[in-house]
């Protein structure tokens, strides 16, 4: 799983829930809640949405550590096995 | 023969658009079911009928805007068409409980099919409208997922399932409007041909700003506030939170949010009378629990729809009526029970980064609660100093309605129920 396949997916979940939000103009290191105004439930569903657009069961323990997309990233890359193309 | 009026959607609310209707005279209605669309402030609402019936006649067209308790329709109860007094409909509807209101397969087989007018319903739980949405479109209802309550199919449901079926340029014989589909798909017996829908759009967030600022100008006007904080631990609830998440699949986690609406429910409990209104100089406690959530909206504004009967749901169910109140209300499809009848309203402004939050009481309730975000703090216990997840809880009360005392006993049930989250 390559990191354009997960913006791509990031950006699919976000359309639905934060529609009007630019996620180009979000840094990799910034609070992606706090930049694109997304409350716990949004939160929610965003990880839930990427869980089922990349395959990849996200544990709700790991919540917390998912709050920028670099991280996002990191993580997925971490949990998808190796050679996965897409979910 | 019942009178449908326009009806008030809060106490900033003085007139509405008529949008559209989505019956016409001759169609079966029943108690929740949404009989007509209306434009206000808050966005555009399905407005539910009162009562079983048949509807009789539709008095005013789609495009007037209308005071507040105009007639709109005439129902004529199914009870009019035979020997049974009005009172069996009323009875029904007694007091303040309308725990059945929209949840017309459990109390549904009131209405008899023998009447001429009256089209068998089938068993698909969908609105009127998305049911003749559905007729146009050659939509399967049954093979429609019903996003509204209890799964009930909605027009948007409808539409989504037509977009998946359909090329975009699906409406076979009438010419679509020239907007998005989402907006209105004018039904084809609507009585005028001009959905007023789009040029209203416009001045939207202006008129929410005044619609808020009229009711927010009114409580500081007429409600002498008191505040009270608390700082409550959430290491427990947070354990038990994550325990139960390791356990649920994706789709069925809770958030830390519906243990505290849980908490704030059962401490109504315990002190009921901050559920409730202040009407006529007088306090009205009541006895259904309608937990109002502020919701911000992202083009700015708020509105405070209702989770309504919150007290007979289960922590899931009120984590599924929270999701779904959220998507619609930013998607502008709520319901009209659900504006008008909040008991008392929780604002979980903390999911926003604020660490305490003094709200103002949306009258005529006589109470809101607040929730900062929760957050790593210093907490002494035991004679030890720890590190703890804290929220502060808030309450502003109407002094006319309780005082402080109850205020303090309603705080600290909140934080008794919290430390038990098991029993929540």
């Amino acid at each position: 799983m390559t990191e354009s396949d997960i913006t791509a997916a990031l950006r699919t979940v976000l359309a639905d829930i934060a529609p009007e939000s630019d996620l180009h103009r979000v840094g990799p290191e910034e609070n992606l809640r706090e930049e694109l105004e997304l409350d716990s439930m949004d939160a929610l569903h965003v990880l839930v949405g990427l869980s089922e657009e990349l395959g990849v069961e996200i544990p709700a323990k790991d919540y917390g550590r998912l709050t920028t997309k670099a991280a996002i990233v990191r993580y997925l890359q971490e949990r998808s096995p190796e050679g996965r193309v897409e979910g | 023969m019942g009178e449908f009026r326009m009806p008030s959607m809060g106490a900033d609310m003085e007139a509405a658009t008529l949008v559209e209707w989505t019956v016409e005279p001759g169609d079966a209605v029943q108690r929740g079911d949404i009989i007509a669309e209306i434009e206000t402030e808050k966005g555009n609402i399905d407005v539910e009928v009162f009562e079983d019936g048949v509807v009789d006649e539709l008095l005013v067209e789609p495009g007037e805007k209308l005071p507040v308790g105009t007639v709109l329709a005439r129902i004529r109860r199914e009870k009019d068409d035979e020997e049974a007094p009005a009172e069996a409909v009323t009875s029904k509807t007694e007091g303040t409980e309308p725990a059945h209101a929209g949840d017309g397969e459990s109390t549904a087989p009131r209405l008899p099919e023998k009447s001429p007018t009256v089209p068998p319903r089938r068993h698909v739980r969908a609105s009127p409208l998305a049911r003749r949405v559905a007729a146009d479109l050659g939509v399967d209802l049954s093979k429609v997922t019903g996003s509204g309550p209890q799964g009930a199919i909605q027009r948007i449901d409808v539409e989504r399932a037509a977009q998946a079926l359909a090329p975009p340029e699906m409406p076979p014989e009438k010419e679509p409007p020239e907007e998005a589909p989402k907006e209105e798909s004018p039904a084809e017996e609507a009585p005028t041909e001009e959905a007023p829908t789009t040029e209203a759009e416009a001045p939207y967030p202006e008129r929410m700003r005044q619609a808020i600022a009229k009711a927010m100008a009114r409580s500081n006007r007429e409600i002498p506030h008191y505040f009270l904080e608390t700082p409550i631990s959430m290491q427990r609830a947070l354990q038990w939170l994550e325990s139960e998440n390791e356990e649920r699949s994706v789709k069925e986690r809770l958030l830390p949010v519906v243990l505290l609406f849980r908490a704030v429910i059962r401490a109504l409990d315990d002190v009921p009378a901050l559920n409730g209104y202040w009407r006529n100089d007088r306090h009205e406690p009541q006895e259904a629990i309608h937990l109002g959530v502020a919701i911000s909206l992202r083009q700015g504004g708020l509105v405070i729809p209702a989770i309504r009967n919150a007290d007979q749901k289960s922590v899931d169910e009120l984590m599924q009526a929270l999701d779904d109140l959220i998507t619609r209300a930013r998607s502008g499809r709520l319901r009209s029970s659900e504006l008008t009848e909040a008991t008392i309203t929780v604002t979980n402004l903390g999911d926003l980064g604020v660490e305490t939050v003094h709200g103002m009481i949306y009258p005529p309730q006589v109470a809101l609660v607040g929730f900062g975000k929760i957050t790593e703090r210093p907490w002494a216990e035991d004679g030890m100093l720890g590190v703890r997840p804290v929220v502060t809880a808030t309450l502003a009360g109407d002094h006319r309605a309780t005082d402080g005392r109850q205020g303090a006993k309603f705080l600290d049930a909140i934080n008794e129920h919290l430390q038990r989250p098991d029993e929540l």
